[in-house]
């Protein structure tokens, strides 16, 4: 076996190349990127809401006060300029708004509240991607946009009518400490494409409730931001000795969670839970959806 | 340690690309697959949430054919990014032989890329491994995104912060594109070959 093994890299070597050679293009060149790159997924066309998306997707990724608040700015800014287009400045005011409840709620917000931002962000996107696009259907936008808003302002309304859970003891399992599930559901892709818009009367929401949003005038109040701290970074600087800090504040401070020797029937164990927990969420994220489906063909 | 079966003639290799969440490893699987799937006659599984992230591992065995009269078989694994799937990430890399480290280049995902390494360190370390002596290969990914404009971190800072230790090789990238990222692979093909084999001789 091991005169066998004797020269085995470079036969690897010369097999790969074999391998690749024929079906790789002609490597391309850093230096030749500017001329040769495409669109891709990361950056769009639209240069208007370049910043915008970007913002987006940051939050998307990790949710920081200061992404909310650069978020809330541009949305301001946007719904300025479009000021004349109805659609657009509601679709605008409910980014601004769920910004807003996202920074007063933190870890508390409801996990679909980032998947509706996302849903509204990517209505105003399917609007400045149409330049033919008719008022008709940018009004059709914004009832499928308002249907998924409406959604979740109701699940936030019973969710601020639920008496407060006891405080459960801190898992074992550290990664499931203290994160919320994905945000996993897109309102629009099962909303009806033909129902009629509502008026701009019924787009008014009357007085807003504690933790309600709403997209004309958000009532929730501002919190005092703390400045260059995520929200899950915020959580797991509380002094608990079983949760470590997964987000460092500082350099010199320790950024790894801190492990322990685990056996693999254990480690089995828990990739299990995570499973059955991403299971659980993506069933959560199926039925939100067939709620909204349900409620917009009884429109 | 690699499986290899004398009997029947048969090498598997265990690579596994690790990174931060949405660093695009799994953008490296699927650009080798789909360029070479009909040579490497094999199928990618991957399982991914309604995001679109993934959600246990992807897997994409690659049959490279008779190596030295043995039948050698690559499987390359990703990890999910996020930091709840700990758990998973440790089980994936169970048996492993080689890790492509894929870091993110994105100017804000700086911690992000020092916290995920750390991670691999002592997740290697619960499988008796040690990050220095294990192939490793980084890819600095996404490099493409200074075309547009998309402030990256330095090639040099991410050196500094990630791999002045360890001094692997490393590739500047980009897996939506598919640069380096066949070169990157059979970078740590060749070392995880190499260090197999000088463990047999």
């Amino acid at each position: 076996m091991d005169k066998k093994m004797t020269g085995i890299s470079q036969e690897v070597e010369k097999r790969l190349d074999e391998i690749f050679s024929e079906a790789e293009p002609v490597e391309e060149l850093f230096d030749d990127i500017p001329e040769a790159i495409e669109e891709t997924d990361f950056i769009d066309d639209y240069s208007i809401l370049k910043q915008l998306k970007a913002i987006v997707l940051s939050i998307d990724w990790e949710i920081k006060d200061e992404y909310l608040m650069d978020l809330i700015n541009e949305a301001e800014r946007l719904k300025e300029e479009y000021k004349n287009e109805r659609p657009l400045v509601l679709m605008f005011q409910m980014l601004i708004s769920i910004a807003k409840y996202l920074q007063k709620k933190k870890t508390q917000a409801l996990p679909d509240s980032v998947t509706v931002l996302k849903s509204v962000f990517e209505g105003i996107e399917r609007i400045f991607a149409n330049e033919n696009i008719s008022e008709a259907e940018k009004e059709q936008e914004l009832s499928r946009q308002l249907a998924a808003f409406n959604a979740l302002k109701m699940a936030i309304q019973e969710q601020a009518k639920k008496p407060k859970k006891e405080e459960k003891e801190p898992e074992k399992i550290i990664e499931k400490a203290e994160f919320k599930e994905e945000p996993v559901v897109s309102p629009h892709e099962y909303a009806p494409l033909q129902y009629a818009a509502p008026s701009y009367e019924e787009t008014q929401v009357p007085a807003q409730k504690e933790g309600e949003i709403s997209p004309e005038e958000p009532e929730l109040k501002e919190e005092k931001l703390v400045p260059s701290q995520g929200f899950i970074s915020q959580e797991y600087s509380a002094p608990e000795p079983k949760v470590p800090k997964f987000y460092m504040e500082n350099e010199s401070e320790e950024v790894v969670p801190k492990t322990t020797p685990m056996e693999p029937h254990e480690a089995f164990f828990y990739a299990l839970e995570e499973i059955k927990e991403a299971i659980r969420s993506e069933f959560r994220a199926i039925r939100a959806e067939l709620k909204l489906w349900r409620e917009s063909q009884q429109r | 340690m690699a499986f290899i079966n004398v009997k029947e003639k048969l090498i598997q290799v265990k690579i596994v690309y690790y990174g931060p969440g949405r660093g695009g490893k799994t953008t490296n699987l699927e650009y080798i697959y789909s360029r070479y799937s009909s040579r490497a006659r094999t199928q990618m599984v991957s399982i991914k949430t309604h995001g679109d992230r993934t959600l246990f591992f992807d897997f994409l065995p690659f049959d490279m054919g008779k190596i030295a009269g043995y039948n050698t078989v690559i499987q390359l694994y990703t990890v999910p990014g996020q930091v709840k799937y700990e758990a998973t990430r440790r089980l994936v890399l169970k048996g492993v032989d080689g890790v492509v480290f894929v870091a993110d280049s994105l100017s804000d995902k700086e911690e992000d890329n020092v916290f995920s390494l750390n991670n691999l360190r002592e997740n290697l370390e619960l499988h008796n491994k040690d990050i220095k002596k294990i192939p490793l290969v980084f890819q600095y990914n996404k490099r493409d995104l200074a075309a547009l404009g998309i402030p990256l971190l330095p090639i040099a800072l991410l050196e500094s912060k990630l791999n002045s230790e360890l001094k692997a090789p490393y590739f500047e990238a980009s897996a939506l594109k598919g640069i380096n990222v066949v070169n990157t692979l059979k970078k740590i093909v060749v070392l995880t070959m190499d260090v197999l084999q000088k463990e047999l001789e």
